[in-house]
């Protein structure tokens, strides 16, 4: 090591550079805030053993404009669970145009007392549904 | 010398790029007398989600009206067979001011949809909450 040094010591003097600013394009800070949303499509989406013909026709049977106060409109959004009997397990709510919280509420509860076919295959579905009011 | 940043003036809606027309997908044409019946199917929820989740974030460069903490918007689109959004209005504005509304209209309207089977284009509705 010693000797390698010392074959160097020839070499050109390096003189430090001082170190100057480097000019860099402004990197852009991401807005503030939050924004986002959850799509509601016109038709039920359904994943499991169940077609969306018999979702539509368990859906049917619910008294959902129960839940409406007439001075609002909108399409709301509600995701439930139907097991292997066609009981909903749970429901909740996915999106909603409508904003009012006791008519969503309303209806988030009514989906629970829905009953559906026996799922053909699998243990149970999940169901996004829309609801116009 | 003096850089700008690139973005600096440019519109919320230019920070994402213009989709392009897809082949509308055509149903196979179904034989009556043997009972076929073939159904468009349109968009499907994970489909319509994931585009509009590619292009939400550049509508926070929309300037944040004044006085406002949060906004509930809700638009209405009718997507074209092809994927690109044909129109788009706001059927609830939650008090925004139009010039807003119409940038995020802006933002949304470059949503990448893939092609789909309803000729006559797919209606959807998307509520979208802005909190600053």
């Amino acid at each position: 090591m010693v000797i390698l040094l010392l074959a160097c010591s020839d070499a050109p003097e390096v003189t430090p550079v001082a170190e100057t600013p480097v000019e860099q394009a402004q990197v852009e800070e991401p807005p503030a805030g939050r924004i986002g949303g959850e799509p509601i499509l016109p038709h039920p989406v359904v994943l499991g053993g169940i077609s969306t013909s018999d979702v539509e026709a368990g859906l049917a049977e619910l008294d959902t404009q129960a839940c409406h106060q007439a001075f609002n409109s909108g399409k709301v959004l509600v995701q439930f669970t139907i097991d292997n009997e066609g009981h909903v397990t749970d429901s909740k709510l996915v999106s909603t145009s409508l904003r009012t919280p006791e008519t969503e509420a309303c209806l988030v509860e009514a989906v629970r007392s829905a009953t559906f076919p026996a799922l053909v295959t699998g243990d149970k579905a999940i169901v996004k549904a829309p609801f116009l009011f | 010398m003096l850089l700008l940043p690139v973005a600096l003036a440019t519109a919320p809606a230019d920070r994402v790029p213009t989709p392009r027309p897809e082949p509308c997908i055509v149903l196979a044409d179904a034989n009556p007398c043997e009972g076929e019946v073939v159904q468009s199917q349109g968009l499907g929820y994970a489909e319509v989600r994931l585009a509009l989740n590619g292009v939400i974030q550049a509508a926070l460069y929309c300037p944040r009206p004044e006085g406002m903490d949060e906004v509930r918007l809700t638009y209405e689109l009718l997507v074209g067979c092809d994927g690109v959004v044909d129109t788009i209005e706001a059927s609830d504005d939650g008090g925004a001011p139009d010039g807003y509304v119409s940038c995020v209209a802006s933002v949304i309207e470059k949503a990448d949809f893939p092609a789909h089977d309803m000729p006559d284009g797919m209606e959807l509705t998307y509520p979208v909450d802005v909190a600053w």
